[in-house]
């Protein structure tokens, strides 16, 4: 994702889970489970708790402000925290973009 | 110790029965095992030393051949236990009454219809008062609320088997059964420990199946507890279920994520081994939250209750969208 791109996502876009993906939610952390190929990836925080929000259905520009209070950092941090992961799960195949919805 | 399912028919509907899902996935109204397939069924189980078989169904003594199957395990040496739930025909009664010797015995299992149906009770007390001994009492617990104590004067006043097996009513994965939810547990842990204790003045034994937990039951120095707490935590593992159409499974709960055929030469270890590799990805997931927490579970005392339970948990987004 280019700067610019990322800005522009990251205000507007949802990503969700794709369907092959199931997850549980455990006391620490999310155990996912990928149905293509059975192979499980135990998210730890922040991780797991980006992969809620999305679960929830949270757009980008709601993510961004809980993580940097959550972290304690400024926003630009918490927009790189997302955006690598995002990329990360989105290279996985774990998540695609969901409705432009605010 | 392996399952043979022979047929898919039935006399009651228990809504938490999870061998309907064979039926479900089968979409046929009933299936009976045919004599070929049976055979071929005790002939894996002798390549795999196997000696003791258990019969379900459905309910098995409604299979058209059901006395040629238990002439064909009498002529091995295979030990039977038939799981029913009591109402069989005469013909099969009369069959099982003839038996000597203790290689054949009989589990009935106490449906919720019972109590409630007196033509029920009569058929059963007929059970009961042929087979005697030969009879061991099971339970399905599917709510916090089942009740247990009858079975102890069941016990007594037909002098049935001091043994009384229970086991919890799993939710089959993909499937629409009842079943008793984890959240459930204590209620049913603190209701049985009590019962524990009353089966142990009675000098009647309880055998836990699998998917009971450590952690359901309150912590206390009983007699009871310790040997409640020995039959618990441990038990999640592929049992080998053959099913009526000559296919094999884990086990019920699991029977939509994976099957095998009966191998031609392989014994059921390999069998075992192959379901192990298959559902490994599933076994990170506890039945609770907490279980990674749970002092039972660090300590190697309990591996996080029943994998179709534990499935349960898991969300998909075309399901929580």
């Amino acid at each position: 994702m280019t700067r610019d791109s990322e800005q522009n996502s990251s205000n507007v876009s949802r990503f969700l889970p794709n369907p092959h993906i199931a997850w549980a939610i455990e006391i620490d952390s999310v155990i996912l489970i990928n149905h293509e190929n059975d192979k499980t990836l135990t998210l730890k925080y922040p991780q797991a708790m980006i992969w809620d929000f999305l679960t929830r259905g949270y757009t980008n520009d709601r993510i961004v402000p809980l993580v940097s209070i959550i972290y304690s950092c400024n926003e630009n941090e918490s927009l790189d925290i997302l955006n690598k992961t995002l990329n990360d799960w989105l290279k996985a195949g774990l998540i695609s973009v969901g409705n432009n919805h605010g | 110790m392996a399952n043979i399912s022979i047929t898919t028919k039935c006399n009651q509907r228990c809504d938490y029965c999870f061998t309907k899902i064979v039926s479900e996935f089968q979409d046929k109204a009933v299936i009976n095992m045919n004599k070929d397939l049976f055979k071929k069924s005790l002939e894996f189980l002798e390549r795999s030393h196997i000696s003791h078989v258990r019969l379900l169904g459905g309910e098995p003594t409604l299979h058209p051949y059901f006395t040629s199957i238990i002439d064909a395990v009498l002529c091995r040496k295979i030990n039977l236990l038939i799981f029913t739930n009591g109402l069989m025909p005469k013909t099969a009664l009369r069959k099982l009454e003839r038996i000597e010797g203790d290689r054949v015995s009989v589990m009935v299992n106490i449906t919720p219809a019972f109590k409630s149906l007196p033509a029920l009770n009569k058929r059963l007390r007929n059970v009961f008062l042929s087979l005697g001994a030969k009879v061991t009492l099971g339970l399905n617990i599917y709510s916090p609320g089942v009740k247990y104590e009858h079975m102890l004067d069941l016990i007594y006043n037909y002098k049935l088997s001091n043994d009384i097996r229970l086991g919890l009513a799993h939710p089959c994965v993909y499937g629409t059964n009842d079943y008793l939810h984890p959240r459930h547990y204590p209620e049913v842990g603190r209701r049985l420990l009590g019962f524990a204790e009353s089966a142990k003045l009675a000098k009647v034994n309880l055998k836990l199946d699998c998917g009971f937990v450590p952690c359901m039951f309150p912590e206390d120095n009983s007699e009871a507890f310790k040997e409640v707490l020995a039959n618990t935590g441990k038990r999640c593992n592929p049992i080998i279920d053959v099913l009526p159409d000559g296919n094999v499974i884990s086990c019920y709960p699991l029977a939509r994520l994976h099957m095998e055929a009966i191998p031609a030469k392989e014994d059921a270890t390999w069998l075992r081994g192959k379901f192990e590799d298959r559902l490994r990805f599933a076994r990170s997931i506890k039945i609770y939250k907490k279980c990674g927490y749970c002092h039972w579970f660090a300590d190697g005392f309990c591996s996080g209750g029943c994998l179709a339970a534990s499935m349960m948990r898991l969300r998909q987004m075309r399901n929580s969208a």
